[in-house]
């Protein structure tokens, strides 16, 4: 475990009423696993080249793709669709922006139309694929369950097919640091092995890339502070009590006093999974992929139902 | 000296930086980003009395 803030700040003496980024110019974030301090011009230029390495490294992307980017309005899809517009000025690669649409009334009819604001003045092509349309039913519709339950996998399935439906070859996904961690974190809670392996490929699969998957969440909320990027920073209705939260709160409370716990947490994972490939099949109801007989969407659906 | 984070009073030794402003209002240091006038600063950046703070959440979303 590193060593924690307050020690850095006795040991270094870094408590000053200004600090200085190593450019020169006033910083506004220290980088506390590193004691090291950024402006916001040298942040940003190092998003930036983390989000292009992750891509290269794990050749996440090549000449010609069809890139579909799953964008809610919130600042981690808003940072990935920027970049990968960004980048698809050096790369010939084509990009196509969708949203999914739970219907949730004064939350997702809010981001959606920051999203439709952005795409106007940017000319992505965009399109929007409801759980009202796709399932016959809209989480305001849910009574009496744990909506994040449904939504995850409704969202998990959807996003599929509407990548497949924009003839996407890679599924982009604004996963930060954060949410990786998280993940992990409630696998290893829930002692799912069957998650942390590497993800398995099937033709119904398109290939989902996490090109944020390196950076912190605080530097992406930076990131779209000093760059001006439109998002929307209202939280889900009905997040108040699910695991992810709790999650969020506990690696946070350590990441505060053992700085470095979050990127600690993902090199454990990578350990662990290096050769291990998972399997899948096709659900036998909707033909989408599964890892079990039926899926978890249609097994959500028909107790629904019934 | 006293300073204010999100309209809250704090009272605080001089030479205090933002770290301490945050623990002492029970705030998580990993949980937001603090701005004065509407400027980001970062977290070791000491105080002066009479600032007026902001918090920027970090979390967002579902």
């Amino acid at each position: 475990m590193g060593k924690t803030p307050r020690q850095i700040n006795k040991e270094q003496n870094t408590r000053a009423t200004s600090h200085a980024c190593k450019c020169g110019r006033e910083a506004i974030y220290l980088r506390v696993q590193e004691g090291a301090h950024y402006c916001g011009r040298c942040l940003s230029g190092q998003i930036e080249r983390n989000f292009e390495k992750t891509i290269s490294k794990e050749k996440m992307i090549k000449k010609g793709d069809v890139v579909a980017v799953g964008v809610s309005g919130g600042k981690d899809s808003m940072v990935l669709l920027y970049l990968m517009q960004k980048l698809s000025k050096k790369v010939p690669i084509k990009v196509v922006a969708i949203t999914i649409d739970e219907g949730i009334k004064g939350y997702r009819d809010r981001s959606i139309r920051v999203v439709k604001d952005f795409i106007n003045k940017t000319g992505i092509e965009h399109q929007t694929f409801s759980y009202k349309d796709e399932f016959d039913i809209s989480i305001d519709d849910l009574k009496d369950v744990k909506h994040c339950t449904y939504c995850g996998v409704f969202r998990r399935t959807l996003l599929n097919k509407a990548a497949r439906a924009v003839h996407a070859d890679k599924l982009a996904v604004g996963h930060n640091l954060d949410d990786e961690a998280q993940s992990i974190l409630m696998n290893v809670m829930r002692g799912d092995i069957k998650r942390m392996k590497n993800p398995a490929k099937d033709e119904k699969f398109v290939e989902r890339i996490k090109p944020l998957k390196n950076i912190l969440e605080k530097e992406l909320v930076i990131y779209v502070i000093v760059n001006s990027i439109p998002y929307f920073d209202g939280e889900c209705p009905n997040s108040y009590n699910n695991v992810r939260r709790d999650a969020q709160r506990m690696i946070n409370e350590f990441e505060s006093k053992y700085p470095g716990t979050k990127s600690q947490i993902i090199r454990f994972k990578r350990g662990i999974i290096s050769s291990n490939q998972g399997k899948i099949s096709h659900c036998i109801k909707c033909g989408e992929p599964a890892s079990h007989e039926i899926c978890k969407a249609c097994e959500l659906l028909a107790g629904l139902k019934q | 000296m006293k300073i204010a984070i999100d309209g809250k009073p704090i009272e605080l030794n001089d030479g205090s930086d933002v770290f301490d402003v945050l623990e002492a209002a029970k705030i998580n240091s990993e949980a937001v980003l603090v701005k004065r006038k509407n400027r980001l600063i970062p977290h070791d950046e000491q105080v002066k009395d009479g600032d007026q703070l902001e918090t920027v959440t970090v979390i967002s979303g579902g």
